[in-house]
């Protein structure tokens, strides 16, 4: 299934060692600005829309 | 036979601990040089094969083996007769219903605790009594440590790169107790939790920090309506997790003045759900949301929230010694179960 990470900065070592460790190490991921959770939406909406292009490659590769 | 690369380093405290610091595969403290003298003679602790493998330790997926886990003992300065409770803890955390996956990189400041009931507490040295949450005892230090040191090196869990641990507490070091049966009025944990009295069982929950529970009063009254205060904290993990599994640890004499009072541990797990409760518009919004998130409304107790929506999921130790009216309550909220296995050879 085609698949796409996306995590916020602080855990992109995280999202590494995790996915690393999976065996999926060259699992397309998308780092995102932090923090994320107390945004407002139309901040999340816009960070998520300047990374369109990645998400799609991702899931496209 | 052993099979872990060795590298060429004097038996040096300072000088191992610095090499292996510098690698990440500490808790910041020294380190026992884990020489193959060393390693051989903790794995006379135990009949399994060094080469067994327990399992894989999440998130970097390093494989538990015995010679592993013995390394990490050796390091953290166990005696070989503690290996058994470190390996059964592996076998226990490495079970998917643990969720050690969700414990390891988590912000919330959760760890394993160990707590162990049978005769091998008595033939380890294991602090059952006055002070056991804290230091002066061999085995409840290292064993513990061990766990940790094991949890960073075979799980790659390194403070701040995987383990995302926005504060953490000192638990993390280390945290195996001992219950106290020989001063409990009641059976055992591993009793409740199956076993027969008398094995040899570890129990394995993940937990938060401990917090302070005091009242001196002689009368269950009083010691119960403390209870019924100190246990609801709206910040608390379990408060928005329905499934958690805290510990609530009672020292000997308030579980000996609340079982004169007529409550068996049964009992007051049900006193504690239907009255240890919050106002549910206490919760904040975010708070709400992840509850509701949970199935809010299946968990309200006369429009309340209880500490945990199901009495059984208050994990009920005795613990401590006689000395005062200090219990403690360890909140949780990892989405994983409370665990127990016999601890064999």
């Amino acid at each position: 299934m085609p698949t796409v990470t996306l995590f916020t900065q602080v855990f992109a070592g995280l999202a590494d060692a995790v996915a690393t460790g999976a065996g999926a190490a060259e699992l397309p991921r998308v780092v995102l600005p932090h923090p994320l959770n107390d945004r407002p939406e139309p901040d999340i909406r816009a960070a998520l829309r300047e990374r369109a292009g990645a998400i799609l490659g991702g899931i496209t590769c | 036979m052993l099979t872990s690369t060795v590298e060429d380093l004097p038996d040096d405290v300072e000088v191992v601990s610095a090499w292996l610091h510098e690698r990440g595969h500490t808790d910041g403290l020294p380190v026992v040089p884990p020489t193959r003298e060393r390693v051989l003679r903790m794995l006379d602790g135990t009949t399994r094969d060094p080469a067994a493998t327990l399992g894989d330790v999440p998130p970097v997926n390093g494989a538990a083996t015995v010679e592993k886990l013995a390394i990490n003992a050796v390091m953290a300065g166990c005696r070989a007769e503690y290996l058994p409770v470190l390996l059964t803890s592996f076998d226990l955390m490495l079970r998917p219903s643990f969720q050690l996956a969700g414990m390891q990189p988590t912000t919330n400041p959760l760890t394993p605790m160990l707590i162990v009931n049978g005769p091998i507490r008595h033939r380890i040295g294991l602090n059952c009594s006055t002070g056991v949450l804290g230091p002066g005892w061999q085995a409840n230090a290292t064993i513990g440590r061990a766990v940790r040191l094991a949890l960073i090196n075979l799980g790659g869990a390194r403070p701040g790169e995987v383990d995302k641990c926005t504060q953490g507490f000192v638990g993390k070091y280390t945290l195996c107790a001992g219950e106290n049966e020989e001063e409990s009025p009641w059976p055992p944990l591993s009793a409740e939790r199956g076993f027969d009295a008398g094995q040899d069982v570890l129990t394995v929950v993940g937990v938060n920090a401990a917090i302070n529970i005091h009242d001196s009063s002689g009368d269950w009254r009083d010691v119960v309506k403390t209870l019924s205060g100190s246990l609801p904290s709206i910040g608390t993990p379990n408060v928005v997790d329905p499934h958690a599994t805290p510990v609530l640890a009672l020292n000997p004499m308030h579980a000996r003045i609340l079982a004169d009072g007529g409550f068996d541990k049964d009992g007051l797990r049900k006193h504690l759900v239907d009255n240890a409760t919050l106002p549910a518009d206490a919760l904040s919004a975010r708070r709400k949301h992840l509850r509701r998130s949970e199935g809010e409304d299946l968990y309200l107790v006369d429009g309340r929230i209880p500490i945990v929506n199901d009495p059984e999921s208050l994990q009920v130790l005795v613990t401590g010694g006689m000395g005062g009216g200090h219990s403690c309550f360890l909140p949780a909220g990892h989405y994983g179960q409370a665990l127990s296995a016999t601890i064999d050879i």
